[in-house]
């Protein structure tokens, strides 16, 4: 289920701006621990997102992407009021879902 | 002196060789494990389905610092002015796997998108735009990255 | 000939030295240009939200919230509270920074063994909850000054004790934390070194 994610949605020049910081390990692989054995790889692989119930936005990651993930993408259309939804999906199968609503 | 683009050449057929001895059965999912876990640019690219060498194009725009401080968390932003693009796609080239990020772009979407990525040294960046007839053309930018954020 | 080769040398080594200056701005200049561009959507402010909830929440054996915690500013005042601390605590007796009054209040209200979070892992459990809790209540506490109370003598006992502590040459490197911190302008390699000497500070990393 993981921690929260924080969502910013804004309503700017007839679009809305959505920006979110998931909360997420990100493990690339490529860390050791103290015994030396290689930390194993955990990341999320896809997110998506959706404009009130459509789907507008899908992308996949690598375990390249940072830990406690930043991202940024605008929604063509919507106006302050409507719901953003964003789920994400990690490499163990776990996943979450959060929502926000347009200011 | 081998030039650069010959050793890509040739590490890019060798690892071609591998990667088709024992490629992954496709997921139902959306993941590209094939691309994802491909080493250099060129395979990677190929794991998703660009035909032929990428292009350099005024019209795909990477946004990212000259130099990251800590090469775990470097902020990218990708665009492009280009009609007819499938995926927006990350690639930094010295990283064990070059391929970090594919963003849809729909309809629905602006073709603009930003995260932070871990960068394992200094390095090319690409920002890739992958046509619905796979071509693919990018812009690229070295970063400079003074603490590796790979780990060890 | 010898007077023409020495001013050779001198041009050339001034060409050098000012590439050698234009290449160091333009560093600096890059990695302010890196901070400024993570500063929107900082990773700190998950800690924030997950410190917030942590606050409000009833917890541990004695199922009560931290809302009740008198942090020196009365009990459940927290804005304010980061920059009047360390201070002397009555009922501790004792002067307390915000992780270590965190610890009193999670373990006096909530039940929670201080053992618990003292001896667990870094980043893990209890200790992971005192970070989120610390970056939440020292948020309250943005763009305020540091102004700590030193009405009673356990303070100054410790703000002398920390004074020589800071200035105290040791170490392999017989380094004292002055010897970086003690000075403006200073750099380690791309770092800048903040003068952690006056109040308010110059503004750079942490010193507010």
């Amino acid at each position: 289920m993981g921690d929260p994610m924080r969502i910013r949605a804004q309503a700017k020049d007839g679009n809305v701006l959505v920006r979110v910081l998931m909360s997420h390990e990100m493990e690339s692989g490529q860390r050791k621990d103290s015994s030396g054995h290689k930390i194993p790889a955990w990341w999320i692989q896809e997110v998506t997102a959706k404009l009130n119930d459509k789907q507008v936005f899908s992308c996949e990651w690598g375990p390249a992407v940072s830990k406690n993930p930043f991202l940024q993408f605008t929604i063509k259309g919507g106006k302050a009021g409507d719901k953003v939804s964003v789920s994400w999906k990690d490499s163990k199968g776990d996943t979450r879902t959060d929502e926000a609503t347009v200011s | 002196m081998q030039t650069r683009r010959q050793t890509l050449k040739q590490s890019a057929a060798a690892a071609a060789l591998v990667a088709g001895a024992s490629l992954p059965p496709q997921h139902a999912f959306a993941f590209n494990k094939a691309a994802f876990e491909a080493k250099g640019i060129h395979d990677a690219l190929k794991g998703l389905g660009v035909n032929g060498d990428p292009v350099a194009s005024s019209d795909v725009t990477l946004t990212a610092p000259d130099s990251a401080e800590n090469g775990a968390v470097v902020p990218f932003a990708l665009s492009t002015k280009l009609p007819d693009v499938k995926e927006l796609v990350m690639l930094v080239e010295k990283n064990p796997n070059a391929l970090v990020s594919v963003f849809q772009v729909t309809p629905e979407v602006e073709p603009n998108f930003a995260t932070r990525s871990k960068m394992g040294e200094t390095s090319d960046v690409y920002a890739v735009a992958i046509t619905k007839d796979g071509k693919a053309l990018f812009a690229k930018k070295e970063v400079k990255v003074t603490l590796g954020g790979c780990g060890g | 000939m010898k007077a023409h080769q020495l001013a050779l040398a001198a041009a050339v080594l001034g060409l050098i030295a000012t590439s050698v200056a234009w290449a160091q701005k333009s560093t600096t200049e890059a990695i302010d240009e890196y901070r400024e561009m993570l500063q929107d959507g900082n990773p700190a402010e998950l800690y924030e939200m997950k410190g917030e909830e942590l606050w409000k929440k009833a917890r541990g054996p004695k199922n009560a919230s931290l809302e009740k915690c008198d942090l020196g500013m009365g009990a459940g005042v927290v804005k304010g509270a980061f920059v009047q601390l360390p201070r002397y605590f009555a009922d501790t007796n004792e002067v307390q920074d915000l992780e270590s009054r965190l610890v009193t209040c999670m373990s006096t209200l909530q039940g929670i063994n201080p053992k618990e979070i003292i001896n667990g892992k870094w980043g893990k459990g209890e200790r992971a909850n005192v970070t989120a809790l610390a970056t939440w209540v020292a948020a309250q506490s943005k763009d305020m000054k540091f102004d700590l109370p030193q009405s009673n003598p356990q303070e100054r006992i410790a703000y002398e004790m920390g004074k020589r502590a800071f200035f105290q040459r040791g170490g392999s490197h017989d380094f004292s934390c002055a010897t970086c911190h003690g000075e403006d302008g200073k750099r380690i390699r791309l770092q800048d070194l903040p003068n952690l000497t006056k109040n308010p500070g110059d503004g750079v990393g942490f010193a507010a």
